[in-house]
Formats: C-alpha cells, structure tokens, sequence
C-alpha cells in the first residue's frame, strides 16, 4: 500500500489535485500508485481504474551501468503492474559508465527522442541547462508527481534547484553523504588497540602497523586528479568541525574556494591560508616522508582493488559501513583480514551542515514526447512496493525483505542501481549486511531535520560568465592539488607554484561566484 | 685467365649463397636472435594475460601476474559470459565482421586503384580530398545526426558496418602497393583488347594477394574491435557486438562500488582483474585464427613470380 | 568540357572509384559541417546553422592559458618518437623475418609479434603498474634484489617518453610490420637471385633490393604518421598514464589537456576548437611534408 508517512497528505493532495485535473480517481487497493491523472486526452469517466486506462506508451529512459540478468523479468513485471493505470512499456537503455558523458550529450545535442535521461552535476548537469535540453518540472510534479515528491524532503527539492526551477528529480537516499575510513579490524587487534575514535588514534594505529607489517602500506587515500574529495589532506575536512568548512561551488570538490561558519561568503585560500587546512597539508607530508601514505598514491587507479587485495591498513571511503564487494573480496583475498568502518562524524540533531545537494538526477528532455507519462512513471515508482521491485528486483527470487527498511540481497540476478533512476531516501532499504553503527548513520541523516541548512541551499552557480577560468583552472589545479594533499611534493614550494598559476583564475571565479551568492541571498529575504 | 676469376667469383657466390662464409652465418644469426626477441618480448606479457585469465582473482590480487599460477578456475571467464546475450554478441560480431570486410574490401581495392593509376588525371586531387577526410574527421555531432537522423540507421547492423567501409589509411596502403606493379602488364592487356574493369578484376587483383591480405586482416580487426559505433547508434541490447558488451560489464564493475552499488552483495568477489584479461583472450580467440590464413600471402615473390607462369 | 571529356575516357576507372567516392561524400564530408560548432555556441534549439556565431571564442580557454605549447610540444615530440621508433623497428623486423629461412620460426614470430596488438589498453596499464609501481613492482623488486637504489618510477617524469615509446613500439611494431612484410613479399625473387649469382651478400641485397623497392611504402607511412602528429593518441597516454600529475610535464598531450579541462563542462563548442586547432595544424604539417616527400621520389607523395 501507499507509504505511511504522507500517506494523507500525500492522498489527499494527489486527489484533490487529480480531481482538479480531471473527474477521475483510482485509489484502488492494490499496489500501484495513485496517480490517476489522465494526459491530454478528455477527461474520463469517473468510475474505477479500468475507464482510466491510457493508451500505451513506451518511455525511453537511458541510465548508467550494465544491464543486469534479470531485468527483462522485473520489467515484465512492471510493465504488469502499470498495465491498468499507466500503461507504460519500459525501455531501459543501459550506458557504460566510462562512456556515459559522451553519450548522452550526443543523444541530447541531435535531439533524439528520449524521455527520462540520468545526469549529475559532475557529469554536465549545468552545461545541459544552461543550453536548454531539460524541461522545468514543476509543473509536471505539480500534476502527476506528487508521490515523488513527498518521498523526497521538501528541503531536497528546495536546494536542487538551478536558476530557481527544478530541472530534474533529485535522486538520493539520505541527506549527508557517508565518509568513514576503512580500517584492518583484525591487525588493530593484533596489536592491542582499542576501537579508534579519534584520528590521533587512527594515526597511532598506523605507526604501529608501519613498524611491525613489511608487506602493509598503512595508509591509502586516491590521487587520481579526478577525486580530490578523497586525498588524504582533503578528506578531513569532512570529518572537522567548528568551524566545518565546506567546499565552494564553482570548484567541484576543491577545497580552495570554499565556505566557513555559514556566512555566505566564499573564502580564498590564495588570499588567505586556513590554518587548518595547511595543518593537513603538512600532516599529510610528514605522512608520506615518514612512508605512511603510499608511495604510488598518485598513479593507482583502482583503489578498491588495492584495498580488497589486504595491502593496505587504513583507507578512505565515501559511504557508511564496509561495502560488501570490498569485505567479500578481501575475504578471499587474504584470509583473516577484516575491515571495520570508523567515521568521525558527529551524529547529533545539527551538528552537521549540508546544502542537500543531490548528486544524481533523472531529467526530462524537452524534446520528449511523452513527458507527462514519463512523470506518471516516475511518481508511480515512488510507492514502496513499485520501488522494491524495480530496486531489489522479485521478492523471493532476487532479494527479500527484512523488516520495514533493510533487505538482504539473492544471487547477483539484480544489481541494486536505484541512484540511476528511482532513488529516493524514504522508501529505500538498507542492505541487512552494513554493521549497526553504520545503519544509525544511515538512518539518522535520512531525516532532513537532523541537519542544518546551509544558508546557501538553493543556490546554483552559473558558471557561465567564468567558463574560460574555470576551464584553466581546472587544468593547473589538476597538476598540483593532489600532490598537496597528499604530501607527495614539498608543501611550501608546491602551493608557491600553484599559486603562481592558479590564484589570476581563482581570483575571478570567487568574485563572480560571490557575486552570484549575493544576489542569491538577497532575493532569498 | 677469365675462367679463374671466374670461377672463384662462382664459388664466393656459392658460399654466399649457401651462408656458409663466416659472416654470412653471423649475419643470420643475428636476424634468428632479434626477430626471436623481440617476439618473445611480445609474446611473454600475452602469455600473462592468457594464463592470469584462468587464475583465481585471489591470486592475483596477491601474488600479482604469475607466470604458471597456483590455482586454474573459468570464473573469470563465466563471469564475462554470463549473460545471455553472449552467443547474440558473438553473432552480431561476427556477421558485421564478415560482410563489413568484404564489403569494405572490395570499395577500398577499387577506389585505391584509381589513385594508383597513371590514366587517372584527376587522381591526385581525389588523394588529397581523401586524405583531408584523414585529418579533419567527421566531427562527433555531425556524425551522430547523419546517422540517427538523416540516415535512420539507429538500431541497425548498417549503422556498424557502413561507417567504415572506406578507411582512408588502408586505401593509401593499397595504393602504394598498386605502385610498384609495373604499368607493363596494363599495357599488355589493353593491347589484348581488354578494357579497365576486366583490367582490374582479371589481371590487378589475383596478383595482389598479399595486400589484399593485409587489408582484409586490417578491416576484419577494425570492425571486430570496435565499440565505438555500437556504443553510438545501438540502443537495443539484443544487437550489442561483443566488444560493447564486454565494455559495459567491465566499466560497471569497476564504478559499481564506488558508485553506490556498496550495498550490493557478491556471493563471489567481483574479478575485476581476471574479467579483464578474460576480456582480451575472448576477444582475440577469432582474429587470432584468421591469421594463419593471411600469413600464407606473405611469401617472397607470390605476386609477379605467379605472373611469369 | 575537360572534366566530362576525362571521365568519359576513362569512364570505367571512375566507376571503379564511384562507391567510394560516394562513401566519402557521405560519411565524411557531409558531417564535416559539424566542425563549424568549434565557432558557434551550440544549442540544440537552434541546430548547427542556427546556433550564434562566436568566432573565436571558443578557443581562448586553450590558448590564454600557459600550458598550450607545452602540451603542443608534448605532442609532437611523442608523436614523432613513435612514428620513427615504431616504423623503424616495424621494417627491421619485416626485413629479418623475410630473410629467415626456417617456416616454422618464421611463422611461429610472425604470431607472436602481433599479440601485443591485442592486449587492451587497459590492461596494459595494469601491467605497466605491475612492473613499475614502487612498492612491490618487478623492476624495483629486481634492483632491490641485486641491492640497487629503487625509485619512485611515477614521480620521475623524464623517463616517461622513453617508456611510452616502448610501449608503443611493443604494441604496433607488429602490426605496421605486417604491411612492410606484404610489400616484401611482393618483390620479385628474380632480383635477389641474380644477386645471389653476383655474389652479393644478404646484408647487400637487403640494402640494394629490399630497401628501395618498399621505399615508397616506408614513406606513404611516415606521411601518414606525420599528418596525425598533432593528434595525441589519447586512448593510450590517457590508460597508461591517467590522472598522474607528477607526470604531466612530459606526457600530457594536446587530447588529455583538453579532456581535463572541459571534463565537468560538457562543451561541444570548445572541444570542436581543439580539435579544429590540431587540424589545422596537422594539414599545414602534411603539405609541406608531402611536397618534401615527393622530392625524394616521385611516386611517394599522397598526393
């Protein structure tokens, strides 16, 4: 049946507006979701579902990822279950990861006939904007996808606006993205340590490993130019707070523009060195000198396989927990080993401030002809039963349900890919493997209310003005920040250098970023 | 007197020609010595990749590539197979490969010959049109609308195989090698009475077998490894070629867990090493049997000594 | 009418040349147009033709910048390794192999030098690292064993040409080899035996006979090289090497510069300048080259 939570807010709000819409409503019994509301055709008749049935209507929508065994079945399966209401036929059009940004730009630029497309921010969400592939959604969610909406927070509709409109479905299931570090549970044992719960203990630990394991490097952190969260320098500043400092958003996940104390003003670290910052950079230094960090930090691409493979101690990780693939192959790889997940966020009503920035999105070309079917489709995968199955696959045979909100997965029929399509933080389910410390986290930052706001939630950078900079930019910081944060080159000589290159663009981008924000702010009283 | 000279200049050439003076042999030598090298050089990392492809991924995650590993299991090769779609790649593959190379083939041999031939007047304005496509490439956009668009041939076999029917580095190959045919045996044959076409078909192409050879192979491996025009213009899983599948299962599993796939399981850990090297072994197995069949062509003096007879 | 008067002659030698004339037009001069987005700010809403005509903006990002010659040189510099390192060895090895004697070896290397043709470049990068990476590669295993200094091989970026072009050389010498191997073979064993009879040794033959007569086959290739030079080959530089800053000074090219830069931005406009700068480039490049080849020997030029 229909979620619990906003059931009446959500039923009732979908009826009236349905009836506003036109006469008919089907609030039948069954699983699929209420929306009712017919296209463009004539309004109906008023009895049951069955006079409510719309022609059928195939909805193109292309995602990431590879194309899982069993998905013929569970959309056959769908396809059933929409067959009365909706009447929508799926076809699902997989796209390699490493080829994702070529193609959907070319899709979209010769203006092919697609009707639900995945994008993000760090794929080429703003450009695609900006350029005006996508169509506004508030209206359509207005109509037919009020379900979709409800499950996802009003603060993440609110702050995955751009250019004040929703432009896609904000898909995320939970408001604070997990940061922990992966650490060996059976070598901290090995040597008598207690369950580490600062990073100076974190940093003990490796000490000891580096003195006692000659084949462990203790300390792993990734140093491809592409991941500059998760250097090691710069992944502190996801776990530090007073004053938490967040990252800009002209600079993707560079710290050198970045927010303090909530004030709406956007700092420069070429103007100004945070101390804290030039302690991890330092940190790190001494870290890599002293060989803690890894010698080739730089050139590893596969992080994951270094770590699986029982060759590191200590390593840093973007989500709650021990993710299974990792626990499962290092398992095989090297029996004995254990990981254990540590994170030093805090877990307190507040304490932690995000901007809901949502970092996958389903959009709706303008170019699509089915565009109210298609949010049709995406509200009807709002309800919990339709999001189970098109998640977890068929009850019984690709998963199974443990409780209210955690399943277990069966065989590798189904791979879990919702952050393509349909993800949303209120029905989705927690995998019954995480630890239960990494399940609080999970459940508690699911709540909006839990965090607080940052003042900047709803601002967008358009980043237009500044592209030529941001371009340069990018380039010259991709040659040194890595090495910074990762103690791989002499500190002061390498941010001399950065500097040099770097602080003309940065200069630019901050005034223009800042000045966005302003107005932002401005109109926002 | 002339007899002598003669006679030792006769028994020099005999030792020559027999390799039997000193520095003959060294000579020979040393051909055997690079050649073998080097072609172990080659072959070693291949034999890596083969033999790693049947290791468990425990392994090498551990020990790294092993030259005769401890364990053999076909996980890595079930794992890239597993899907249904296997035996439907393989078909699109190899069907796109076989008419694509004939096709493809036959348009290069011809339009190449015209560029070799010394009766073309305009043949060098045609080299430099068709060298220019070499370097300003159809642009990405451009060549997508084409295609989808105008052409309709999304989700068709055509959208693999018409894109590179005329590869305009394989055509310059050929046309150096239509070069060094003596212009004689034209000559001949229109004395005969025979015009162009019956020129080219009869006389050009039964003596130009090894490039013809050659290029054949090229094409074949240019249309058996690309993923580019499947990835571009085939939406339909059913008619994915080998090579797309295969590229999406591997860049899956390598982002999956990044991604937000951690709360996936895996009852056997994810290979993502031994898919790979499985990868290069599947896809290398059928190219790698044409080409004994090509190497027959390479044999020192087939074309004009078939000529003389 | 001399073109209607020539194609008439020669009528049968232009039907020859019809379908891949015909292919041409089509599939590559007719998307050419798409080029013009290196000038336009494309938006789909007004296609190709009606998207706004911003001359040469696009191409500032690249050039305001200070790392454009660096690059540019980059490229050139690898390029050319590559072309006369691979193409050297590629002819040596056709040559060797055509003078073996023994079927079995010949054949037997043959195969193998081709392998590495195969090998993906992902995979080669794995084993690149495998061989090089600090901790347990088997270089630096090898040098520790022996009690030599190991090295930090990914921090040292002057020793990465050389490494790129042997890799390189390792993964297309057989393969450009195959095409010397053909024209070899189509070489009449009439000059080598009256060589032989003449009393020239192999080395001499293979000077005097081999070598001219595949010269033009060597040229068309070099040519055909140079005309790409100023297109870094980005699949390989960008697998093997990646996103290894420390790097970059001596492997970054033109392709992998340009994808970092507009990686999160999506900009058709901007890549299509880059692309259209290295075209340029590159056909300035093959004229003179083409017109220095046909100096040499006639028959050699592409054109």
């Amino acid at each position: 049946m229909i979620l619990g939570k906003g059931l009446t807010a959500a039923a009732a709000t979908a009826l009236l507006l349905s009836t506003a819409a036109c006469s008919s409503n089907s609030n039948d019994a069954g699983s699929s979701a209420s929306s009712s509301a017919t296209a463009s055709s004539a309004p109906s008749g008023t009895t049951g579902a069955s006079s409510a049935k719309l022609d059928p209507v195939t909805l193109k929508i292309v995602v990431p990822g590879d194309r899982p065994a069993d998905m013929d079945a569970v959309i056959k399966e769908a396809e059933r279950r929409m067959a009365d209401t909706i009447n929508v036929k799926l076809d699902l059009v997989f796209v390699p990861w490493s080829d994702l940004a070529q193609k959907t730009q070319v899709m979209l630029a010769s203006g092919e006939d697609v009707d639900l497309i995945f994008d993000a921010p760090w794929l080429h969400m703003d450009q695609m904007i900006s350029a005006g592939y996508y169509e506004p959604l508030e209206e359509l969610l207005d109509q037919y996808g009020q379900d979709a909406v409800k499950v996802r927070s009003q603060q993440m509709f609110d702050a995955n606006k751009f250019q004040g409109h929703i432009y896609a479905l904000p898909l995320g299931n939970t408001h604070l993205a997990g940061r922990t570090y992966l650490v060996r549970k059976d070598l901290r044992e090995k040597y008598g340590l207690p369950p580490i719960q600062t990073y100076d203990d974190l940093i003990n630990f490796a000490y000891k490993v580096k003195e006692n394991e000659k084949d462990i490097v203790p300390l792993l952190a990734y140093g491809q130019s592409g991941q500059k969260d998760v250097s090691w320098g710069a992944f502190r500043a996801f776990m530090e707070y007073d004053p938490q400092l967040l990252r800009s958003d002209a600079l993707g996940q560079s710290l050198v523009l970045y927010y303090k104390n909530n004030d709406g003003k956007v700092y420069n670290l070429f103007d100004e060195m945070e101390p804290r910052v030039w302690s991890w950079i330092e940190d790190a230094r001494k870290l890599y000198t002293d060989g803690l960090i890894h010698p080739d930090i730089l050139a590893i691409k596969d992080v994951d396989s270094v770590i699986n493979s029982g060759k590191v101690a200590v390593a840093v990780y973007n989500e709650f927990g021990v993710p299974s693939s990792i626990s499962a192959a290092l398992a095989q790889n090297s029996p004995g080993a254990e990981l254990e997940a540590v994170t030093f966020i805090k877990m307190e009503k507040g304490q932690n401030i995000t901007n809901f920035k949502q970092a996958n999105f389903q959009a709706i070309p303008k170019v699509s002809k089915h565009k109210e079917r298609a949010m049709m489709f995406l509200n009807w995968a709002a309800d919990k039963d339709n999001y189970d199955l098109l998640a977890y696959g068929i009850e019984g045979q690709n998963y199974e349900k443990i409780g209210d909100d955690q399943y277990k997965q069966i065989g590798s029929g189904y791979s879990y890919f919702p952050y393509a399509w349909i993800w949303n933080p209120t029905t989705d389910r927690l995998n019954a493997g995480f630890d239960g410390e990494s399940i609080k986290h999970y459940q508690f930052n699911k709540d909006a209310s839990n965090l607080t706001p940052s003042i900047l939630t709803g601002f967008s950078f358009d980043p237009a003005p500044v592209i030529n900079e941001i371009s340069l930019y990018n380039a010259t910081e991709d040659k040194y920040y890595n090495s910074l944060f990762d103690g791989v080159t002499d500190p002061d000589e390498t941010w001399a250098k950065f500097k040099k290159e770097a602080e003309g663009n940065a200069k630019k981008i901050q005034v223009e970023l800042q000045k966005q924000i302003d107005a932002f702010l401005a109109n926002k009283k | 007197m002339e007899n002598a000279i003669q006679q030792v200049r006769s028994q020099k050439a005999a030792k020559i020609k027999n390799d039997r003076t000193f520095r003959e042999k060294l000579f020979v030598i040393f051909l055997y010595a690079f050649s073998g090298l080097f072609a172990l050089i080659c072959f070693l990392p291949f034999w890596l990749v083969f033999i790693n492809s049947f290791a468990a991924e425990s392994a090498i995650k551990k020990y790294g590539y092993q030259l005769i590993p401890r364990d053999f299991t076909l996980y890595s090769y079930q794992f890239v197979m597993q899907g249904k779609q296997v035996a439907s790649s393989y078909g699109v593959s190899v069907t796109v490969t076989v008419v694509g190379t004939a096709l493809a083939l036959l348009i290069t041999a011809m339009y190449a010959y015209v560029l070799a031939h010394p009766r073309a007047k305009y043949r060098n304005i045609l080299s430099f049109l068709t060298y220019f496509t070499m370097i300003f490439g159809a642009g990405l956009v451009g060549f997508y609308i084409l295609i989808a668009n105008w052409l309709h041939l999304k989700d068709t076999l055509w959208a693999l195989i018409l894109p590179y029917l005329l590869n305009p580095f394989f055509a310059f190959i050929m046309v150096s090698f239509y070069r060094t045919l003596p212009y004689e045996i034209n000559e001949a044959a229109t004395v005969d009475g025979a015009n162009e076409l019956r020129i080219f078909f009869r006389i050009i192409l039964p003596i130009s077998k090894p490039v013809l050879a050659t290029v054949a192979l090229f094409y074949a491996l240019q249309y058996w490894n690309d993923f580019f025009l499947a990835l571009m213009f085939i939406d339909d899983y059913k008619l994915h070629p080998l090579q797309m599948m295969i590229r999406q299962l591997i860049s899956n599993i390598n982002i999956s867990a990044y991604v937000g796939g951690s709360q996936t399981t895996y009852t056997q850990p994810l290979p993502t090493y031994g898919a790979q090297l499985a990868t290069v072994c599947l896809t290398i197995g059928p190219i790698f049997l044409l080409y004994p069949f090509v190497q027959r062509f390479f044999v020192k003096g087939i074309t004009i000594g078939a000529l003389k007879g | 009418m001399g073109i209607a008067r020539e194609i008439i002659k020669n009528r049968y030698l232009y039907v020859l040349a019809l379908p891949g004339l015909l292919f041409l037009i089509v599939f590559a001069y007719v998307p050419m147009a798409g080029h013009l987005i290196a000038f336009k700010q494309y938006r789909l809403a007004d296609g190709i033709w009606g998207s706004k005509w911003i001359g040469f903006d696009n191409f500032k990002f690249f050039f305001m910048g200070s790392d454009w010659y660096k690059v540019t040189f980059n490229t050139i510099f690898l390029n050319g390794l590559f072309i006369v390192c691979g193409l050297g060895i590629a002819l040596l090895l056709a040559i060797f192999l055509s003078e073996i004697q023994n079927a079995l070896f010949k054949k037997i290397a043959q195969s193998f030098i081709f392998m590495p043709y195969f090998i993906s470049w992902l995979v080669v990068s794995m084993m690149v690292f495998a061989f090089l990476n600090t901790t347990d590669g088997i270089l630096n295993r090898t040098l520790a064993a022996n009690g030599l200094d190991t090295k930090n091989w990914y921090l040292m970026p002057g020793i990465w040409p050389a490494v790129l072009t042997v890799i390189y050389v390792w993964k297309f010498a057989g393969y450009y080899s195959i095409i010397f191997l053909a024209a070899i073979a189509g070489i009449s064993g009439e000059y080598y035996e009256s060589a032989r009879i003449d009393g020239a040794t192999r080395f001499q033959q293979i000077i005097h006979i081999t070598l001219p007569l595949i010269r033009s086959v060597l040229i068309v290739l070099a040519l055909l090289g140079v005309g790409r030079i100023f297109y870094g080959d980005f699949g390989m530089i960008y697998g093997i090497v990646g996103d290894t800053a420390p790097l970059y000074p001596t492997t970054d090219v033109i392709d992998t510069y340009s994808y970092r830069a507009l990686r999160q931005l999506g900009d058709f406009g901007k890549s299509s300048a880059v692309i259209m700068y290295q075209s340029v480039m590159g056909l300035v490049t093959i004229v003179i080259f083409n017109a220095f080849a046909k100096r040499i020997d006639k028959d050699a030029g592409l054109f």
